[in-house]
């Protein structure tokens, strides 16, 4: 599904990823760990096309894909839920998944996936006329990934979706990412949440300044005290 | 009573075309951040516009607003393509300093084109007077259609923005450019548009203050000026404050006029917009 080759990214000329090399499989839930300022974030932005690497390659659905701007991505089936969840605050909910949905990709078939993401979070349903910003942690996190689903995607990549969420938040969340997964989509999760993130993925890779230290199935990664090591900076 | 009543229903009429104009210019800086100011100029060569068409083939503005839309709509987007897209990222006082070169470049090159002295574009409604209630009320029927032009235009933006994909597109890159961004959102594309269409306003804007204004190559930076004045007022990009804001400064611009003789009457909005700062500085209809 996707392979980075070799990437090398940063900002600036300060490099950030060094050398990194992943594939995620089709059908895939693959689990990103890592501390803060490992880099995560960089590489979602580096498959989305809004951060250019300075080295590697990426291919997607077997052929070599390198997106230069993220509507490339988008209208290949990559969309992110960003770090954050970076709602259109002023907007309803239902303006919020609308905007999810208008590549040419994913607008014939936007009226039909809005009642999917409805089904799958019939909150949003109920506020659907509310504004955004004044949504719950939660809600907010709801409309990130409904709107996400809107572009009809082959890849959902979520970053740290649990980030201030309450605990009963984070399992409503984490169980539709489960439903989804099951229901065929890939999935690129990153987190900081070790536990969650082990419990529900099938692959999962550790992300240290910059390169990948670990990978493997996850529970694997879970008895492996270098996991625990990377993943408190230590 | 009489005066106070015609100089009232004046400005609002008035006014509600500068609200139009100011619209323009805040959904340009809604999805750039630039305040234009060679808006005022660019409505200045408008007007210049229609009245070469009225010299070389008799055109009515009222009928010249169809070859000058599309012209003021590539106006638009020429001045996002060639101009601001390159320096937009940049500090902010680079925009003002383009903004305003391209204001005094088109002033001068139409004072080059047109000569110094005041003309006026002929309309068939500029002598036209509406007298309303027995002769209580007399107004110039062009400040009638323009402000149901006016009131009618402000109502498809209003609903171009809120029904739309485009202006759907347009609030987004304005509320989270990254987000909009990232969900695939063409920027460019948006950007590009709402500068045309800033510019077809001015289009048609200049059209409804045509008929009896005295038109000069030097009036731009003073409509630039009136229509900050306006968008400050109305909150930046909060839409019916702008729609409020414009008619405020008609009024206080008619009331001006009246009441306070000769000069002095000219600087009564910049007074009162001054004042008014010092009290709602985030705008009329803000709640901070
Ligand atoms: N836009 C940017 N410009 C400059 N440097 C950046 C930018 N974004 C991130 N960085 C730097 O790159 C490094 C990696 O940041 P990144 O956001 O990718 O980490 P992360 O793993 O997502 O961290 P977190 O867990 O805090 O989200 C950090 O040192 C950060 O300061
Ligand atoms: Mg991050």
């Amino acid at each position: 599904m996707l392979e980075l080759l070799g990437i090398h990214a940063g900002y600036h000329g300060v490099g950030v990823l060094r050398d990194v090399s992943l594939r995620v499989a089709p059908k895939a839930f693959f689990g990103l760990l890592g501390a803060n300022n490992a880099g995560k974030t960089t590489l979602v932005n580096v498959i989305s096309g809004a951060v250019r690497p300075t080295a590697g390659a990426i291919r997607f659905d077997g052929a070599e894909f390198s997106a230069v701007d993220p509507r490339e991505a988008v209208e290949r089936g990559i969309i992110q839920v960003p770090e954050g969840r970076l709602l259109f605050p002023d907007m309803t909910v239902l303006e919020n998944l609308m905007l999810g949905g208008l590549s040419s990709r994913a607008k014939p078939r936007r009226d039909a996936t809005l009642e999917r993401v409805f089904t799958l979070f019939p909150r949003l349903r109920e506020r659907r006329s509310q504004k955004a910003g004044t949504l719950s942690g939660g809600e907010q996190q709801m409309v990130a990934i409904g709107r996400g689903l809107m572009a009809d995607p082959v890849l959902l990549m979520l970053d740290e979706p649990s980030l201030g969420l309450s605990p009963a938040a984070v399992q409503t969340i984490f169980r539709v990412l489960v439903d989804l997964h099951r229901s065929g989509l890939t999935i690129l999760l990153v987190e900081q949440n070790l536990k969650l993130t082990l419990s529900c993925t099938t692959r999962c890779a550790v992300l240290e300044r910059g390169e990948v230290v670990l990978e493997g199935e996850p529970k694997q990664l879970g008895d492996d005290p270098r996991t625990h090591r990377a993943y408190m900076g230590l | 009573m009489d005066m106070l009543a015609q100089g009232l229903i004046q400005g609002v009429l008035v006014g509600s075309t500068y609200g139009l104009i100011a619209l323009g210019m805040g959904l340009i800086y809604s999805v750039s951040g630039v305040v234009n100011f060679a808006q005022g100029d660019m409505l200045i060569v408008a007007l210049y516009v229609a009245l070469s068409l009225f010299a070389a083939f008799r055109f009515d503005p009222y009928v010249s607003v169809v070859v000058m839309l599309p012209i003021m709509a590539i106006a638009g987007a020429l001045l996002y393509l060639l101009l601001i897209r390159r320096i937009m990222t940049g500090h902010a006082f680079m925009a003002v300093q383009m903004t305003l070169a391209l204001s005094f470049v088109l002033e001068s090159s139409l004072l080059m084109i047109y000569g110094g002295d005041l003309q006026h574009v002929p309309s068939a409604y500029e002598a036209s007077l509406l007298i309303l209630g027995n002769g209580l009320l007399v107004v110039r029927t062009s400040l009638v259609i323009a402000f149901a032009v006016s009131c009618l235009l402000s109502m498809l933006l209003y609903w171009m923005l809120n029904r739309t994909d485009l202006g759907r597109e347009i609030r987004a890159v304005n509320q989270n450019m990254k987000a909009a961004v990232l969900m695939g959102i063409d920027v460019e594309r948006v950007r590009t548009l709402t500068f045309a269409a800033g510019g077809a306003l001015l289009a048609i804007a200049a059209v409804l203050l045509s008929p009896g204004l005295s038109l000069s190559p030097t009036a731009g930076l003073q409509y630039t000026m009136l229509t900050i004045m306006v968008l400050v007022l109305g909150g930046m990009t909060n839409f019916f404050g702008i729609l409020l804001g414009g008619v405020i400064i008609g009024v206080v611009e008619a009331m001006g006029g009246i009441y306070v003789s000769g000069t002095a009457g000219l600087i009564v909005p910049y007074a009162i917009f001054a004042i008014f700062l010092l009290l709602r500085p985030h705008g009329l209809l803000s709640r901070r």
